[in-house]
C-alpha cells in the first residue's frame, strides 16, 4: 500500500495535501478546514459513512465551542481529557490507521502542528434492519437474525449474553478491503491454544478482499475434506449456545453469518426448536432426521441398485409394480434417475437465482408442469419421480447438509447402478472414513459418535430435558484429541 | 498418535476378525466351537506380557526401528495373505454383481482410497460398522430362528482343529501396536469375548440350520444367509454383500493403514506410504504360495505378541534394577 505506516506530517498543509493525492482525490472524502480553539485544523469525513446528525450535536457543536489555546498540543489535550465527544475515540499515528478509520465511518481531526489525529466514532452509514434468518427459521425461538453490519451483530449477541465472560476481539481482514473480524468466545469455556490456533490461521490468511464468509473459512479448515469442520449460523441465540459449550465464532461485517469452530457432525441435526419442544418429541424428531439422511443420499441409489441388480429383495407385487413402470421407459434405471435430480437441480437453482416472485412460479411450473410432462410423456417412470422427490424432500430437512447430499446422492446412484449394493457398499466406505478423517484443532468431527462419549449421548441419540442438561457443564474440549 | 480408545480397539479388533469368521471355509462339527474357545484362552495368555508393559508400553516399539520393521513385515505379510483369501472368497460374493477381476480391481482402489484416511479415522469408522455389523447378525438370527433344528447339533463333534486355527489371527499384533495400558485389557476381554460367540453363533446356526446341507460346502456363511430369510416372498441375501464389503475394506484398510503408520514412523520423509504398503501386499499375494504366506503369518503371531512385549517388559526390569 502507498500509505502503509506513513506518518502524519506536522504542518496542515502537507497532512492534507497527502490525504487528497493518498486517496487519489476520491469523490467521497470530505475535507473541512476551520479554525478550532484559534488553531487551524480540519475535519475529515467519508461521504455516506458518518451520521451528519450525530457529527453535528455531539463533534461539530462542542469543538466550536472550546476557548482559544495556545497551541495544537494544548487543543488535543483539552479535547482528548475534558471532552466525551464519542465513545470510540481513538487516536491515530498513521495512514494507514486513519484511512481504516476513515471508512468506518469515523470523523478524524487535524490539527496545525500535531503529527497525530483524533477519530471520533460518529458512524451512520445505511444498513438492512433486523429480520428473520431465511435459512434457520423456527417456531417457538427468537425471530431475529444476524444483519450485515459488525457491531449490530455483536451487540446482539451481547444482549443474550450478559457476561464479562463473553470477550469480543476485533480485527481487519483483507489488504484492500481492511473488513472487521470479531472473535467471540467465553474465557472460562475456551482453551487458549484453539484460541491461539484460530488466530493464526486467520493470520495466515493473505487476503485481499474478504467479501463474505467462505472467503475466511478455508483458512479455517486445517485438512482438505469433503465435508464442513466449520459451521455458520445466521442465528444470534443459536450462536450464544455454540459458545456457551466452549466453541470460537468469527463474525464478519458485512456477511449475515457467524463462523463457528469447531463443528460436529452431529450438529447439523440439531435446531433451536428442538430445545423449545417436550423431550420426548425433540428426540422423535431428531430420529426422524437421522432417517430423512439416510433417505435423502441412499434411497434413489437403493431403488436403482435392488431394482437392476438384486430383484430378489422385492416381494412379487412391488416387483411386478416396478416392472410394469419400467417397461416402456426409453433410459435405464441409472440414467433415469440422474435425468429426475439433475433436472431438480437446474429448476432449484433457476428458482433461487431469480427475484422471488419469478422465483415461485419457475418451482411451479418445474414441480408440476414439467414433471407431469415427463412422465406422461413416458420419458420418466413414476416410481422414479416418487423415489426422487421423497429424497429431495428428506434433504430439506438437513439444509445445513444440502450440498454434500446432492452430490453423494448422484454418486450412490452411479455406483448402484453399476455395481448394485456391491457398489453402495464400497462408495459408503469411502464416504464413511472421509467422515472419520475430518478433524480440525484436534476435534474429530465424528464425535460423541466416534470417538464415544456418553455424556454427549444425551444431546445426540435422545435429547434430556434442561433439568438433566443443567448438570455436567459441558464444553467441546471434552471432544478433544491430543496429538 | 493420539490414542485410540477401548471401543475403537475392541471394534477394529472384532470387526477384523469377523472377516476371518464369516469367511471359515468349512463346517464340520461343534468341536469348532471348543477349537475357538482354547483359540481365544491361548491368544488372551499371549497377550499377557502386553498387559503387564507399563503405561503407553507400546510407545517403546516405535522407538526401535528394527522392531517396527518387524512388524512392518508381519503386516505386509498378513495383507497378502487376506488379498489372497479375498481372491478365493470374491467369486462366490461378487460374480453376480460385477464380475471376479473386476469386483477385487473396485476393492483394491476402495483401499487405496480408504487407507490414505490414516489409521485415526479407519479406527472411528470401526464403532460405526460394528452397529451395522450388529443389526445384520440380528437380522440373521431372526432369518434362522424358524428353522434351526438342534437334531442336526448332535451329529457332529469334530473340526477342533479347524475352529481352531481359523480364531488364530492376526489381530493381537493390532493390539501391540495400537494398545496402551488405558485401552487395552478392556478391549481384549471384549474382543476375546466376542470374536467366540460370533464364531460359535455361526458355526451353530450353519449346523442347525444347513445341517449336512453345508458340510463340505466352501464359505458356508454365505449359504447359510441364504437359508435364513427373515421375510416371505422377499430375500435379504443382497444385503450381506453390503456387510462383508464393509469389512473387507474396513480389514484391508487396517492392516494397510497400520503398515503405513509404522513405515512412516521409522522413514519420516518417506510420502505415499499407504499405497506402497497397499501395493507390496499385492505383490506379495500374487509372488509368494499361499501355504508360505500363511505358515509365515501364524508363525509370526506369537513373536511379535507375546516374545516382544516379554522382551521389553524384561529389558524394562533389568534396566530398573540396574539404575537403583
Amino acid at each position: 500500500m502507498p500509505y502503509e505506516n506513513k506518518p502524519i506530517p506536522p504542518e496542515l498543509q502537507d497532512q492534507i495535501a497527502n490525504l487528497k493525492y493518498l486517496a487519489e482525490y476520491s469523490s467521497d472524502l470530505l475535507v473541512n478546514s476551520v479554525k478550532i480553539g484559534g488553531i487551524s485544523c480540519a475535519l475529515i469525513g467519508c461521504e455516506g459513512m458518518l451520521s451528519t446528525t450525530i457529527l453535528t450535536e455531539l463533534v461539530l457543536q462542542p469543538l466550536m465551542s472550546i476557548p482559544p489555546q495556545q497551541n495544537s498540543q494544548a487543543l488535543f489535550t483539552h479535547i482528548q481529557q475534558e471532552m466525551l465527544l464519542s465513545m470510540d475515540r481513538p487516536t491515530v499515528w498513521n495512514y494507514d490507521d486513519l484511512f481504516r478509520l476513515l471508512h468506518s465511518g469515523f470523523a478524524v481531526l487535524l490539527a496545525e502542528g500535531e503529527t497525530k489525529a483524533l477519530a471520533f466514532g460518529v458512524q451512520g452509514y445505511e444498513k438492512r434492519s433486523i429480520n428473520e434468518p431465511s435459512g434457520e427459521a423456527n417456531l417457538l425461538g427468537s425471530h431475529e437474525g444476524f444483519t450485515e453490519a459488525i457491531r449490530t451483530n455483536m451487540s446482539m449477541l451481547r444482549r443474550r449474553m450478559k457476561t464479562p465472560l463473553l470477550k469480543f476481539e476485533l480485527s481487519s481482514m483483507g489488504s484492500l478491503s481492511k473488513t472487521d473480524i470479531c472473535l467471540c468466545w467465553l474465557t472460562d469455556r475456551v482453551p487458549p491454544k484453539l484460541l491461539q490456533d484460530i488466530r493464526n490461521s486467520l493470520e495466515s490468511a493473505q487476503l485481499e478482499t474478504v467479501l463474505s464468509a467462505g472467503y475466511i473459512q478455508p483458512f479455517l479448515e486445517q485438512k482438505r475434506n469433503f465435508f464442513d469442520t466449520v459451521s455458520t449460523t445466521e442465528r444470534p441465540d443459536v450462536l450464544a449456545a455454540k459458545l456457551l459449550e466452549g466453541r470460537v465464532a468469527i463474525l464478519i461485517d458485512g456477511n449475515p453469518f457467524a463462523l463457528v469452530v469447531p463443528k460436529l457432525f452431529v450438529e447439523s441435526f440439531q435446531t433451536l426448536d428442538d430445545y423449545n419442544f417436550k423431550p420426548w418429541y425433540a428426540c422423535f424428531l431428531r430420529w426422524v432426521k437421522y432417517g430423512a439422511f439416510l433417505l435423502a443420499i441412499l434411497l434413489p441409489a437403493l431403488y436403482v441398485a435392488i431394482s437392476v441388480h438384486h430383484p430378489e429383495m422385492l416381494n412379487r407385487t412391488l416387483l411386478l409394480l416396478l416392472s410394469h413402470a419400467e417397461a416402456d421407459e426409453p433410459l435405464s434405471l441409472p440414467m433415469e434417475a440422474i435425468e429426475v435430480l439433475l433436472m431438480y437441480e437446474v429448476i432449484r437453482e433457476a428458482g433461487l437465482r431469480l427475484p422471488k416472485a419469478v422465483g415461485g412460479a419457475v418451482g411451479l411450473i418445474g414441480g408440476l408442469i414439467i414433471g407431469d410432462a415427463a412422465v406422461a410423456s413416458g420419458l420418466i417412470s413414476t416410481p422414479m419421480l416418487t423415489m426422487a422427490a421423497i429424497s429431495v424432500t428428506a434433504g430439506f430437512i438437513i439444509p445445513d447438509l444440502n450440498s454434500i447430499i446432492t452430490v453423494l446422492r448422484i454418486a450412490f446412484i452411479l455406483a448402484g447402478g453399476f455395481w448394485g449394493l456391491f457398489g453402495i457398499g464400497l462408495l459408503g466406505m469411502i464416504v464413511l472414513l472421509r467422515v472419520c478423517s475430518a478433524e480440525d484443532y484436534g476435534f474429530p468431527i465424528t464425535a460423541p459418535l466416534s470417538p464415544f462419549y456418553r455424556k454427549g449421548m444425551r444431546d445426540v441419540m435422545t435429547r434430556v430435558n434442561f433439568r438433566q442438561m443443567q448438570s455436567g457443564n459441558f464444553t467441546v474440549e471434552e471432544y478433544h484429541e491430543q496429538d | 498418535m493420539s490414542r485410540i480408545d477401548s471401543r475403537q480397539l475392541f471394534a477394529l479388533l472384532f470387526l477384523s476378525s469377523a472377516w476371518n469368521v464369516i469367511g471359515i471355509s468349512g463346517i464340520y462339527g461343534t468341536g469348532q466351537i471348543l477349537g475357538a474357545l482354547l483359540a481365544c484362552i491361548l491368544g488372551l495368555l499371549l497377550s499377557i506380557p502386553l498387559l503387564m508393559l507399563p503405561e503407553y508400553g507400546t510407545e517403546r516399539i516405535y522407538h526401535r526401528k528394527l522392531l517396527c520393521l518387524l512388524y512392518v513385515l508381519f503386516f505386509v505379510l498378513w495383507g497378502a495373505n487376506s488379498l489372497r483369501e479375498l481372491n478365493h472368497s470374491a467369486p462366490i460374493q461378487l460374480l453376480n454383481v460385477s464380475g471376479h477381476w473386476k469386483g477385487l480391481v473396485l476393492i483394491f482402489i476402495t483401499c487405496l482410497l480408504t487407507s490414505t484416511n490414516g489409521i485415526k479415522a479407519t479406527a472411528r469408522s470401526a464403532p460405526i460398522i460394528l452397529t451395522v455389523m450388529t443389526c445384520s447378525a440380528l437380522i440373521l438370527i431372526v432369518g434362522a430362528w424358524k428353522r434351526i433344528d438342534l437334531d442336526t447339533l448332535l451329529m457332529e463333534s469334530n473340526g477342533f482343529k479347524e475352529g481352531f486355527a481359523s480364531c488364530m489371527t492376526g489381530e493381537l499384533a493390532v493390539a501391540v501396536v495400537l494398545g496402551h495400558k488405558g485401552n487395552l485389557k478392556k478391549a481384549l476381554i471384549q474382543y476375546f469375548t466376542a470374536k467366540w460367540i460370533l464364531y460359535s453363533v455361526i458355526v451353530f446356526l450353519c449346523l442347525t440350520v444347513g445341517g449336512r446341507l453345508l458340510q463340505n460346502q466352501p464359505y458356508p456363511f454365505f449359504i447359510l444367509t441364504s437359508l435364513s430369510q427373515p421375510l416371505q416372498g422377499q430375500r435379504a441375501d443382497a444385503f450381506y454383500i453390503l456387510v462383508f464389503v464393509m469389512l473387507t475394506i474396513l480389514h484391508i484398510t487396517l492392516q494397510t493403514s497400520l503398515t503405513a503408520h509404522l513405515l512412516e514412523t521409522i522413514f519420516p520423509k518417506l510420502k505415499g506410504t499407504a499405497p506402497i504398503s497397499l501395493m507390496v501386499m499385492l505383490l506379495l499375494a500374487w509372488a509368494i504360495p499361499e501355504r508360505v504366506l500363511q505358515f509365515s503369518e501364524h508363525c509370526m503371531i506369537p513373536i511379535l505378541v507375546f516374545a516382544v512385549p516379554m522382551g521389553i517388559r524384561l529389558f524394562q526390569t533389568r534396566k530398573k534394577v540396574v539404575t537403583s
